[in-house]
C-alpha cells in the first residue's frame, strides 16, 4: 500500500501520466485536429515562452521564494531590445545583450532587497512588477514593429517543423534539469528552501545564492521576452500580463511547494505542458475563454489538495514502518 | 539561559557579528565573517534548537548528513551520488542511527536519532573544534549516553569540544574545564580540580564573594 502511494507522491510521474491520458483521449476525440504535427508544434510554440520563465520560477520556488515581476520583464526585454534596434539602429546582438543586462539589473535589485534587506518577496516583486511595466510602456509605447529581419528569424525560423522558440525551450529545460539535479551549486537551493537558518549554519552563503536566483530569473524572463518579440516580429508593452500567475500555477502543478525545498525542473515543463494541452483541448471543444481561467483554478486547488492528503498518508505510513522496526 | 553563551558561540562561528574583539586559533589571528569561514578554519557548530537550526526536516537522512560536507567543498562541481551514499552509510553505521534507509525523511525519526544526524553532519568534515549547544536537551537517557560516548571518542581523536549546557551534572561529569557565563560575561574559569556545584551556581548567579 505504501509503495503504491509513493509512486503517486512523485508529481513528475502523476503529471506525466495525466498528460499521457489527456493526449490519448483527445487524439481519440479529435483524431484529425489534435493528433497532428501542426497542432503539436502549435501547442509547444504557445507554451515555450511560459516554459522558459517557469524554469527560473521553479528554481525560485525550490529556494522558498517567487517573483511576480516576470511578466513585466518579458514585456520590457522585448521592448527595450526593439527600441535600441529601431530608434538607435543598434546592432542586433548588442541590443539583445544590453536588454538582457538591464533585466539582470532588475533581478539584482529584487534579490538584493529581498535577501539583504529582508523585504518580503511578494511585496518586493509586486512593486517591481509595476515599475518595470511602466518602463516597458516608456520604451515600446503602443508597440514597435518593422524589426530587423535577422531578429525576427530568431523567433520565426523553423527546424524540423518546429519554430525556434520550441528548440530554445527544450535547450533551456535540458540544461537546467541537468544543472539542478547534478551540481552542488544548484542543489543548495533545496537546502535553502528546506530550512534557511540551518542552511546558513551549514555554511551556505544564503544571501548570495538568493540574489543569484533572482538575477537568473530575470535573465530567463528577459530571454523569453526577446524570443517572444522575435517570434511576433513586434514588441508590445502589454505582453506578459498575467504571466506571473500562470507560470506559478504551472510550476506548482509541476511539483513545487510555496514552502520551498521541493520540485524538479522537468516539473516546470510538465506543468506548462499540462496547461497548454488543457488550453488546446478547450479551444478544440469550443469552450469559452472564461472557462479556461475557472478550470485552471479548479485544477490547481484539486492538485494541491490531493498532494496534502497523500503527504499525510505517507507520513503516517513512515511512522508505522519506524515503530515496527524499533 | 540568557547568559550569552549561545550568542558567543554564534559570534565565534560567524553567524552573528561581533561588535568588537578578535578570535585567535592557537596563536593565529583568524577572520571569521560567516559560517563558511569558520568551517574552513575547522570549527563546527551544533546549534541548540536542532529542528529550527540544525536539520532540514523535509529532506532525507543522506541530504542532512551531507549538508555541511557537500556545501563547503568548493572544488567539486558535480554531485557524486555514489560517494555520497557510502559516506551516508558510513555515518549511519558509526553513530548507530536508527533509520529504515538513507532516503527516509528526517522528520520521521525520533529526537535522539535526529540529534545524531546533526552530529553526523559535522563529523563528515572532521572539525578541530566542535561547539555543541545543549546537545542532550529533550533526548532519552539511552541516546544521551551514546552522545556522551561519541563526544568522548571525538576528543580522544583530537577534536576539542566546547559544550554549552545548563545541565550541571553533565558538565561536572564530562568537562575538563568549565567557563561560567553570567549576563554575557565570563565570570569564572574553573579547572577540573575546582569543580563543584556551589562554585558554578555562585558564579552563574553573578554574586561575587558571597562566601568569601
Amino acid at each position: 500500500m505504501s509503495l503504491n502511494l509513493k509512486i503517486f507522491q512523485d508529481r513528475v510521474i502523476t503529471l506525466s501520466l495525466t498528460i499521457a491520458v489527456l493526449i490519448i483521449v483527445s487524439s481519440l476525440i479529435w483524431p484529425q485536429q489534435f493528433f497532428s504535427l501542426e497542432n503539436l508544434s502549435l501547442v509547444l510554440l504557445n507554451l515555450s515562452i511560459d516554459a522558459i520563465v517557469a524554469v527560473g520560477m521553479m528554481i525560485l520556488l525550490i529556494s522558498g521564494s517567487f517573483d511576480l515581476s516576470v511578466g513585466s520583464v518579458v514585456a520590457f526585454a522585448g521592448g527595450f531590445a526593439a527600441y535600441l534596434m529601431y530608434y538607435w539602429g543598434v546592432y542586433m546582438p548588442v541590443a539583445i545583450l544590453a536588454s538582457l543586462g538591464v533585466c539582470m539589473i532588475f533581478g539584482f535589485v529584487n534579490g538584493w532587497l529581498v535577501a539583504r534587506l529582508g523585504i518580503n518577496p511578494l511585496i518586493q516583486t509586486l512593486a517591481m512588477m509595476g515599475i518595470i511595466r511602466g518602463l516597458a510602456l516608456m520604451v515600446s509605447g503602443s508597440g514597435i514593429q518593422n524589426l530587423p529581419e535577422g531578429f525576427n528569424q530568431l523567433g520565426q525560423a523553423k527546424i524540423l517543423s518546429f519554430q525556434m522558440p520550441v528548440w530554445y525551450m527544450i535547450f533551456i529545460v535540458g540544461i537546467f534539469s541537468f544543472l539542478v539535479a547534478r551540481t552542488i551549486f544548484f542543489r543548495r537551493y533545496y537546502y535553502i528552501g528546506g530550512n534557511e537558518k540551518a542552511a546558513v549554519l551549514s555554511g551556505i552563503r544564503v544571501e548570495r545564492m538568493k540574489i543569484f536566483s533572482f538575477v537568473l530569473m530575470s535573465f530567463l524572463a528577459g530571454l523569453a521576452g526577446i524570443i517572444l518579440a522575435a517570434r511576433l516580429g513586434a514588441a508590445m508593452s502589454t505582453t506578459g500580463q498575467g504571466m506571473e500567475l500562470r507560470v506559478i500555477t504551472a510550476v506548482i502543478l509541476g511539483g513545487a511547494s510555496l514552502q520551498g525545498g521541493q520540485g524538479k525542473i522537468i516539473g516546470a515543463l510538465l506543468g506548462t505542458l499540462f496547461m497548454g494541452i488543457i488550453g488546446n483541448i478547450m479551444i478544440l471543444a469550443r469552450v469559452s475563454g472564461y472557462w479556461q481561467q475557472i478550470i485552471f483554478g479548479i485544477i490547481l486547488i484539486v492538485a494541491v489538495a490531493i498532494d496534502i492528503l497523500l503527504q499525510r498518508r505517507a507520513d503516517r505510513d513512515a511512522i508505522v514502518v519506524l515503530k515496527t522496526k524499533a | 539561559m540568557g547568559a550569552g553563551r549561545s550568542e558567543v558561540a554564534q559570534a565565534i562561528f560567524g553567524v552573528t557579528q561581533k561588535e568588537k574583539g578578535g578570535l585567535k586559533l592557537g596563536s593565529r589571528e583568524v577572520q571569521i565573517k560567516r559560517a563558511t569561514d569558520a568551517i574552513k578554519e575547522g570549527i563546527g557548530y551544533l546549534p541548540e534548537n536542532r529542528k529550527e537550526q540544525g536539520l532540514f526536516l523535509e529532506m532525507s537522512v543522506a541530504e542532512n548528513i551531507l549538508s555541511v560536507k557537500a556545501n563547503n567543498d568548493h572544488k567539486t562541481i558535480f554531485v557524486d551520488y555514489r560517494k555520497n551514499n557510502s559516506i551516508t552509510n558510513e555515518f549511519i553505521d558509526k553513530l548507530e542511527i536508527k533509520t529504515p534507509s538513507g532516503e527516509t525523511k528526517v522528520i520521521n525519526l525520533s529526537g535522539g536519532n535526529q540529534q545524531k544526524i546533526v552530529l553526523a553532519k559535522w563529523l563528515t568534515v572532521n572539525p578541530q573544534i566542535l561547539i555543541v549547544d545543549e546537545p542532550t536537551a529533550g533526548i532519552d537517557v539511552g541516546t544521551k549516553s551514546e552522545i556522551y560516548r561519541l563526544l568522548n571518542e571525538l576528543t580522544e581523536a583530537g577534536t576539542s569540544i566546547i559544550l554549552i549546557s545548563s545541565d550541571l551534572q553533565e558538565l561536572l561529569s564530562i568537562c575538563d574545564r568549565i567557563l561560567v557565563f553570567c549576563n554575557g560575561r565570563i565570570t569564572a574559569t574553573l579547572p577540573r580540580e575546582q569543580f563543584s556545584e556551589e562554585e558554578i551556581m555562585h558564579y552563574s548567579a553573578g554574586i561575587k564573594d558571597m562566601y568569601k
